[in-house]
């Protein structure tokens, strides 16, 4: 249900209780949510309850979602502040989640095409998860979701200028953790 | 603020050149091929953060979020329904109690057939010379 329905459409219904409703929005929008979390988070179980509360809030706040901005720009803020703190969560138990050293990426196993290209993502994945969460923030937002730079500025509540520049530096961070793996 | 060459090719990426910079980082690329190469290396770094990114849950997200909305909703109405049974039983409480005191205030005031407030209490009026006067004229030495 809901393909051919507009998001405003299936809101509204939601609104009214139609759970079908709510449901077609949580699977058309799971993959930008999960792009979100899963980019701040890792690819963990805790990346999948942040998803789920991702939505809940989203149920919990239908009755005053007026659709002032796009739906999906108010499910990636959500998604965005419950995933910081998350984070700020991890960093307070001092979970080793991310702090695992790189060079333990060539553990994974090696079988064909399929298994090379899930170790790159893996590779790539934890190298954004070394970075620092502002950092994480605005590369998750801009590279992962493709957001533009005005509306990573709108979502994340900083100045433009201070986008372009943590989005400098994390590139060139990345491309320092990278360069080993995918040469240089 | 005179931004160096490696800051403008990573912003060039953003779109957020000014007509000179553009116009230098161009020039700029065409002089140097250790820079072309370093415009591929970033054009590939962002290629392969945007197409590395699960862009997925677990299967069946959508029905585990159903789920966890309904069991929320349920949770909370188990608690409203506790929330009502407490109101009605402490209403109970409230109205019995309310009632033996309208009952005793009443008592009060047919005992003494005083219908003042304090006759209502029970309390005893008392004057002030009364109170002075009372007839406890006992000594020290009587107490001893």
């Amino acid at each position: 249900m809901g393909d051919h329905l507009t998001d405003e459409n299936l809101v509204r219904r939601a609104q009214e209780g139609d759970h079908e409703a709510f449901q077609a929005l949580v699977r058309r929008y799971e993959s930008l949510v999960a792009g979100t979390v899963i980019g701040m988070l890792g690819n963990c179980p805790e990346a999948d309850d942040v998803g789920q509360e991702t939505f809940i809030r989203l149920y919990r706040s239908l009755k005053n979602f007026r659709g002032e901005s796009k739906l999906g720009t108010y499910l990636t803020r959500i998604a965005i502040n419950l995933s910081l703190n998350e984070l700020k969560r991890r960093k307070r138990r001092k979970s080793l989640f991310f702090q695992k050293p790189i060079d333990e990426m060539h553990d994974l196993p090696d079988e064909g095409a399929d298994a090379e290209l899930d170790e790159d993502r893996e590779i790539v994945q934890q190298a954004i998860g070394r970075l620092e969460a502002k950092f994480r923030s605005v590369v998750v937002l801009r590279l992962i979701d493709g957001y533009s730079t005005e509306e990573t500025a709108r979502i994340l509540k900083i100045p433009i200028g201070t986008v372009l520049s943590r989005l400098s530096r994390a590139q060139k961070k990345l491309k320092e953790l990278l360069t080993p793996y995918f040469g240089a | 603020m005179k931004k160096n060459i490696s800051e403008l090719l990573y912003l060039s990426f953003d779109g957020q050149l000014t007509e000179d910079e553009q116009q230098w980082l161009k020039e700029a690329l065409e002089q140097s091929a250790q820079l072309r190469q370093e415009k591929e290396r970033i054009a590939a770094l962002r290629g392969s953060i945007s197409s590395g990114a699960p862009k997925s849950f677990r299967p069946f997200f959508a029905e585990r979020v159903m789920r966890a909305i309904t069991t929320a909703r349920e949770a909370k109405s188990g608690l409203q329904r506790f929330s009502e049974s407490l109101q009605l039983a402490f209403r109970r409480v409230a109205l019995v109690g309310a009632t033996v005191i309208l009952l005793l205030l009443a008592f009060n005031i047919v005992r003494t057939g005083d219908v003042s407030f304090a006759g209502a209490l029970g309390i005893p009026q008392e004057t002030l010379v009364e109170v002075l006067e009372s007839p406890f004229d006992a000594t020290v030495e009587d107490l001893l």
